[in-house]
């Protein structure tokens, strides 16, 4: 097997350079199949990500859809090789391809997976940076761990509050849960109703969140002391949360 | 396939010639970790003579940096010829590893 496996990525490299892409891909199949038999998952990896290379640069002629289904492939091997830098990578590149399919729905997925696997290989290298798992970081450890965790804390965010933008229905539980958790703080505090300072039931400091959420402000309810605070933040970050929700629906449902 | 070892200012160089393949992939890293055995913590390994390198070959060299990273080593991959950057472009783990263009370059960068 191992003599086949040689000959046939050298064989796939010879019809590369002879721009036969398509016998090129065969061959680096043939190979990826015979490493995945040995469970060698990187090197299967590498050999379906070279597979999908060699289709995408024949795709001017044809289709993306086969590069764009071999560079996933290519991810679930690496991720099965716990390189996860590497599969978010051809994720990434499995969704450039979708893309040119128009194929949005492949390209949402991907582009997720490759978000959420960067995520992932950030935090699994912040929680043990001696055994990072890649290869990209050289020198100076030190210095590349804030820039590491920053980027991690974005995407975590990203990811929490609407998916990377491929998941809207997150944005609305976002926004739930904070009305929910200011709610719990106003009703530790004082609201004015009818003039009168009262601490607010669960169901009115519900509506008293969800409105200063919205930024409506009908008046019957106005906050007192710490609870002026709070509700200026939650206005203040339902001021972003909502266009945040609009534009994930809108990227949604314009790519379909 | 030949492996020779050169240690320039603390740098364990390792010289590969001829082609990495899934044939003698292991011999590889068995030198590879035979050096890291013996206390070699910083590697600079020039590609220049390398004609072909398969999957395997890749792959050993990313178990290398890795296994490295474990114990705060580091390799480097430097003198990568047109054929070897090539496959390196086509699976694309050159946006994963850094290459120098020379030796030099890849020391002076420890």
């Amino acid at each position: 097997m191992d003599m086949e496996t040689q000959s046939l990525e050298k064989e796939a490299h010879q019809h590369l350079k002879e721009n036969r892409y398509q016998e090129a891909a065969d061959a680096f199949y043939r190979a990826a199949r015979a490493y995945q038999q040995k469970k060698e998952h990187q090197a299967a990896a590498f050999c379906l990500a070279s597979a999908a290379a060699s289709l995408a640069s024949k795709a001017g002629e044809s289709a993306f859809d086969q590069p764009a289904e071999y560079y996933e492939k290519a991810a679930a091997e690496a991720i099965l090789a716990r390189d996860l830098e590497y599969a978010s990578i051809l994720f990434k590149q499995a969704a450039i391809c979708h893309e040119k399919e128009m194929d949005y729905n492949g390209f949402c997925l991907c582009y997720y997976k490759s978000k959420e696997y960067q995520r992932k290989f950030l935090g699994q290298y912040l929680l043990n940076p001696s055994k990072r798992g890649s290869f990209n970081f050289t020198s100076n450890k030190r210095k590349r761990i804030f820039p590491s965790f920053l980027t991690w804390l974005e995407l975590s965010f990203s990811s929490l509050l609407w998916g990377h933008g491929e998941k809207p229905e997150r944005t609305v539980y976002f926004g739930m849960l904070m009305v929910l958790i200011f709610a719990a703080i106003y009703s530790q505090g004082f609201l004015l109703k009818a003039g009168v300072a009262v601490h607010p039931t669960p169901m009115e400091a519900i509506y008293f969140s969800t409105n200063t959420f919205a930024t409506v402000a009908y008046g019957d309810f106005v906050p007192l002391g710490f609870n002026k605070w709070m509700a200026t933040v939650e206005s203040f970050s339902g001021l972003f949360i909502l266009p945040v929700f609009i534009t994930a629906l809108c990227r949604k449902y314009l790519m379909i | 396939m030949d492996m020779k070892v050169e240690k320039i200012n603390g740098v364990a160089v390792v010289i590969l010639e001829g082609e990495i393949n899934v044939n003698n992939s292991m011999s590889v890293r068995a030198f590879l970790k035979k050096l890291m055995d013996q206390g070699e913590r910083k590697f600079s390994v020039d590609l220049q003579k390398v004609s072909f390198i398969d999957s395997s070959g890749l792959a050993v060299l990313i178990e290398a940096v890795q296994n490295l990273e474990g114990v705060k080593g580091q390799l480097r991959l430097c003198h990568v010829n047109a054929n070897i950057q090539g496959i390196f472009q086509i699976t694309k783990i050159h946006k994963l590893i850094n290459i120098y263009e020379n030796r030099e370059l890849a020391l002076k960068d420890f």
